[in-house]
């Protein structure tokens, strides 16, 4: 815990200084962005509606928005990054493990940069940051202009930290090893009997204590490596997770032998992934219009089919 | 290796304990100038501590802090969780303290073992606890929780508490073991010298005479150990174990209120300060003691 908090401070402080130093390099006056729609036909009444509070096309422009790094957009995600919300292959001895955000490949790093062109910032002015998870859902000063790591919506959230409009509409699933009891599950009640576990302070979690309710308490992991280990050990019987990480952790190895049991019923509202921000941040409205905007347009749904694959291959348990 | 200095036999050794030390005992009788130093002892206390409460709830961004870690509401709403998770650290710790008290002193008797024939086991228990106290415990938590049970080694246990058990008592039984050896090197060799001359095997002679002598005289840096090794049962959290801490960020997680840890910080003061006050019982009434045998 504590080596990674280092490690992360560490490669924080030398994303920011390469932030800083490419920024300095370009301090020269910012060039219109070319992708902004409908902004371009009075850049000199610009700077006056950037005062105003209400979020009009022009206030997201990019050469209005206050991002960390003038210029930049800083986006934060978890390292390692997993497909199928991450791809690319990372260079050796880079900063990033598994998948390479920087790629654009894979669910979120492809809607990321589709939600940062439509902010203005072309794909060379797009900066990644690492951000754990836990520090992302906490309230407090962040690293980064959003973040982007699979992260619920919840009103809980939505108290410490800003939640931008669902970017894709998520189900729970548990894994488990072929032909181990538990794949014989048919509905949420035959869960019960099973040992489950969960990364902490997740809606996974919440969906265990919540919903299944199992006679054993389930197990509780530090970070999304957690449960796939103990279940390589045999200490749970089953791990929940978001339905397209379980696709993933399924079928590519990390879980040998893995199988999705079935996907969850939400219970309540559905289930949605958001971008977080600051709280209060001035970017929250520019950012839910981009999403809008890219659910509008059919952008979301085409990223979907192109990195979401086989869904609905998965059995679904019934309540 | 004898030590040098005042460590000889029991009686001997006594004999220059500093004078000074006598004045440690109670005074036979608070006079006049006792109780107004015990008057002024209080006044001091009352005033210092005051004073620091005082700037600290004044200070500007003290409403911030006590919403976020001295809230009332959340305290008492995640005490039950935690006090939950508690039991099974009290668990963790009663099991693994007496296992690493068994373990620890066979490594230290390993070490003190004479002879050349018997090197490679005084090498082992030096190897043993150079390397488990040179690593940090939270890598063999990974290491042992996840690693060797999925193995998959038939006869290895693969229950997460069994197996933060095992760590925790590798872990430790390499600290106590050095303090188990510090107590027996301070045991003069002429104690056991004169115990072999009377007939007693060397096996007794640690039994009855060197062992006996060396624990009392490390209790207080054993306890100190198993204060330690309360406070390190977190570290079986990582192994997916819900137990204080991992509950109180589960409770912090749904909250993002930091009071739940407070929480179970007041859980672990609960057990450690008592501890603590024994430990300083015991050094004074064992001081008591040597004194009186002194007289």
């Amino acid at each position: 815990m504590r080596a990674s908090l280092l490690r992360l401070g560490a490669i924080w402080s030398i994303g920011v200084l390469l932030a800083a130093c490419s920024a300095a390099a370009t301090a020269t006056p910012t060039p219109a962005p070319t992708a902004t729609p409908a902004a371009t036909a009075t850049p000199a009444a610009s700077a006056t509606v950037a005062a105003s509070p209400s979020a009009t096309a022009s206030a997201c422009a990019a050469a209005n928005l206050q991002t960390m790094t003038p210029g930049k957009l800083t986006i934060g995600t978890d390292n390692p990054a997993y497909p199928p919300w991450f791809g690319g292959t990372p260079p050796d001895g880079g900063l990033w493990q598994v998948s390479d955000p920087t790629s654009g490949d894979g669910y979120e790093s492809a809607v990321a940069y589709a939600i940062a062109n439509k902010l203005g910032f072309p794909a060379t002015k797009v900066v990644w940051v690492v951000a754990a998870f836990n520090d992302v859902i906490q309230p407090g000063p962040k690293k980064f202009d959003f973040d982007i790591n699979e992260v619920s919506y919840s009103a809980d959230r939505a108290q410490a930290v800003d939640l931008s409009d669902g970017y894709f509409d998520n189900n729970q699933a548990v894994v488990a090893v072929s032909g181990s009891p538990i794949t014989s599950a048919k509905s949420v009640s035959d869960l019960k009997a099973y040992r489950l576990g969960a990364q902490v302070g997740t809606t996974s979690y919440s969906y265990i204590t919540d919903n299944i309710q199992p006679t054993t308490a389930p197990k509780v992991y530090n970070d999304s490596n957690g449960p796939i280990a103990a279940l390589k050990a045999k200490q749970i019987d089953g791990i929940v997770v978001d339905l397209g990480t379980a696709f993933i952790i399924s079928s590519d190895g990390e879980v040998p032998n893995g199988v999705i049991v079935g996907s969850l019923p939400s219970v309540g509202t559905p289930e949605h992934f958001s971008v977080v921000l600051n709280k209060g941040s001035a970017l929250t409205t520019c950012v839910n219009q981009a999403i809008d905007a890219l659910q509008a347009d059919g952008t979301l749904a085409n990223l979907r089919a192109q990195w979401i694959a086989s869904e609905g291959d998965a059995p679904v348990l019934t309540p | 290796m004898s030590q040098s200095g005042p460590s000889g036999p029991l009686e001997i050794g006594l004999g220059v304990e500093p004078p000074s030390l006598r004045g440690a005992t109670p005074a036979p009788a608070v006079g006049q100038a006792g109780r107004r130093g015990v008057l002024i002892s209080v006044i001091s206390v009352v005033v210092v501590f005051g004073l620091l409460g005082w700037i600290v709830v004044n200070s500007p961004n003290w409403p911030l802090v006590r919403d976020a870690f001295f809230n009332a509401k959340y305290f008492w709403r995640a005490l039950p969780y935690v006090a939950q998770g508690f039991v099974v650290n009290i668990q963790l710790f009663l099991i693994s303290e007496v296992l690493v008290l068994i373990c620890g002193l066979g490594i230290a008797l390993m070490r003190t073992v004479p002879g050349p024939i018997f090197l490679p086991l005084r090498l082992l228990a030096v190897i043993y606890s150079d390397f488990f106290r040179g690593v940090p415990g939270v890598l063999f938590i990974f290491l042992f929780g996840f690693g060797v049970p999925a193995l998959g080694i038939p006869g290895v246990p693969n229950d997460t508490f069994v197996l933060g058990v095992m760590t925790l008592v590798l872990l430790y039984s390499a600290y106590v073991a050095e303090v188990y050896r510090a107590g027996l090197e301070s045991v003069h060799p002429s104690q056991e010298a004169a115990a072999r001359s009377l007939g007693l095997s060397r096996a007794q002679a640690l039994r009855y005479v060197v062992v006996p002598q060396a624990v009392r005289r490390v209790i207080p840096p054993l306890l100190n150990d198993f204060i330690g090794l309360q406070k390190d049962t977190a570290l079986v959290s990582f192994i997916g174990v819900v137990e204080v801490f991992r509950q109180s960020q589960i409770q912090e997680a749904a909250t993002f209120n930091f009071t739940p840890y407070l929480a179970s910080a007041a859980l672990f003061l609960l057990i450690t300060v008592p501890l603590t006050r024994v430990v300083d019982v015991l050094i004074a009434r064992d001081r008591r003691r040597l004194l009186a045998a002194a007289r």
